[in-house]
């Protein structure tokens, strides 16, 4: 069986992996935000908290699934010295019992302490991806503000969405909505100019950033519109507070199951020079499947 | 210091396979795995083509990035540079197969056979459930070189000591033997030619160099 020379698309990590990144970043995120809306009620450890714990269990679960021993799941925490894997898995229970425990004691001082911990956490899923050097969609450093900037917009979205119901914590959640939004989209284009440049990543992790790019871009536009409309006509504010923040979690999840799953072609093979044979010399080298730098520059 | 590793001669290798089919035959790997793979790359355009049989596996990284991301310390470095995994601890997380720039690690979730649900007899001596759900690859025949070692041998040298695929090459394209080693078989022929190593940049400090041109200033290993 002859193997493909080109990168292909990874299959290691799956779905399962994804909804790791996609609800476990938005529930550790839902914690930062549910501290916050806290400080000025604390109906909000009851209302959000258990939520955002919700989500970080589910992350786990679908980690836990994909394993290839499961029963041994345990030992994922041996190797806190180098492994990012390790460092989330260890954050999680403590995550966990600090978001439950501040809605059992409706104790605020535990709340910023899982806040606390859940920007670790979120921070510990960046990491994880780019250090996966294998795949060049996730090795790149963008993808550390891409993860990050993702996983806070997404929870005060899902803030944004429970408002909806409950009622605004306060006057920031929508322009902090909008700002995250911003924030994030901008990092997304870096990261695809970064990605588009000569010999940075494969040809076909490219096409598909580009194909994700009109669905963001309707995604955030929809949603910054109804921030827009929110600040402007607070009569809409629960109904604005509901779509934007239902079109900006997503579109973070979009954003990181596409990522994940569909952009995340391996390295592929390459070679620096191709040999000598007789008669004749070595020539330049060859890297199939990656732009070289001469031809996406014309 | 020892230091393994492994030599490509990207002039002499025919792409014949002979090395994968004896890395499966060793190791025992299950339909789909192949720990030892040789590419067969194309370049250029026509009339200017070329067409280059490239041995790959693990390379048994200085610097590996799948034993930092490992959460479980499964993945290890020995003294000699070659990278093991304990299957007894690896928990099948998949987080190496990704970090491993060179496509060289495998997880089957299933024993699978060659034909059907039944297997081989050869097949039948080789299964191995410990291997299934973990993560696999290229050992270096690790138990061979112990073996080998414990008898006195030399690995690169003595057959008993290296491993299969090097042992089967057909055009002499592959060699193996202790880096560290002045005098050793894979030092002489690195110094004798120009060579590269697989994605470099990456900083991984792939073990296996390839071959692609001899020096013209040195004649003393060919």
């Amino acid at each position: 069986m002859m193997r493909s020379v080109e990168p292909r698309p990874q299959t290691a990590w799956d779905w399962r992996a994804a909804v790791q990144f996609t609800c476990g970043g938005a529930g550790a995120s839902l914690t930062v935000f549910t501290a916050l809306a806290a400080w000025q009620d604390p109906a909000w450890l009851r209302r959000t908290g258990p939520i955002a714990a919700s989500l970080v269990c589910l992350g786990l679960l679908a980690v836990f699934a994909k394993l290839g021993r499961r029963w041994r799941a345990f030992l994922v925490i041996l190797n806190p010295f180098t492994s990012w894997l390790t460092r989330e898995a260890l954050l999680a229970p403590v995550l966990l019992a600090l978001g439950l425990g501040a809605a059992v004691l409706m104790s605020r001082a535990l709340a910023l302490a899982a806040g606390g911990v859940g920007l670790a956490f979120l921070y510990a899923q960046a990491r994880m991806l780019k250090e996966a050097r294998g795949i060049p969609a996730w090795r790149t450093p963008a993808m550390l503000w891409l993860i990050a900037t993702s996983g806070l917009a997404e929870g005060l979205s899902l803030l944004a969405i429970g408002a909806a119901y409950f009622g605004s914590p306060g006057g920031w959640l929508l322009p902090a909505l909008g700002g995250l939004l911003i924030a994030r989209l901008a990092v997304w284009r870096a990261y695809r100019r970064a990605l588009s440049a000569p010999g940075a990543a494969p040809v076909r992790t490219v096409a598909v950033l580009d194909g994700m790019n009109a669905v963001l871009l309707a995604a955030h536009a929809g949603a910054l519109a109804s921030v827009l409309a929110g600040l402007a006509f607070p009569g809409l504010g629960g109904l604005a507070a509901l779509a934007a923040g239902l079109a900006g979690l997503l579109g973070g999840w979009y954003l990181k199951f596409n990522l994940v799953v569909r952009a995340a072609y391996t390295q592929g093979f390459a070679l620096a020079r191709t040999p000598a044979r007789t008669p004749g010399y070595g020539g330049p080298g060859v890297k199939p499947g990656w732009t070289p730098p001469q031809e996406q520059e014309r | 210091m020892t230091r393994y590793a492994m030599v490509a001669d990207l002039r002499k290798c025919v792409g014949c396979q002979t090395c994968t089919i004896a890395c499966k035959h060793a190791n025992g790997t299950p339909p789909g795995v192949q720990w030892r793979w040789v590419l067969d790359v194309e370049a250029g355009e026509f009339p200017d083509v070329t067409r280059t049989f490239v041995p790959v596996g693990c390379m048994h990284c200085s610097e590996p990035p799948c034993m930092t991301v490992c959460p479980t310390t499964a993945t290890r470095q020995r003294a000699d540079g070659i990278i093991t995994i304990d299957y007894d601890l690896c928990i099948g997380c998949g987080y190496c197969i990704v970090a491993c720039p060179y496509q060289a690690r495998y997880k089957t979730t299933h024993l699978t056979f060659a034909y059907g649900e039944t297997p081989l007899p050869s097949e039948q001596a080789y299964q191995d459930f410990g291997r299934v759900g973990v993560a696999t690859k290229c050992t270096f025949c690790v138990d061979r070189i112990d073996a080998g070692l414990q008898r006195g041998l030399v690995p690169g040298q003595d057959p008993d000591a290296t491993p299969a695929c090097v042992n089967s090459c057909i055009a002499d394209a592959l060699h193996f033997g202790d880096l560290d080693d002045p005098q050793g078989n894979v030092t002489q022929l690195v110094r004798a030619h120009e060579t590269f190593r697989m994605h470099d940049e990456l900083g991984a400090g792939p073990n296996i160099f390839y071959l692609w041109e001899r020096k013209s200033s040195d004649d003393a290993v060919g």
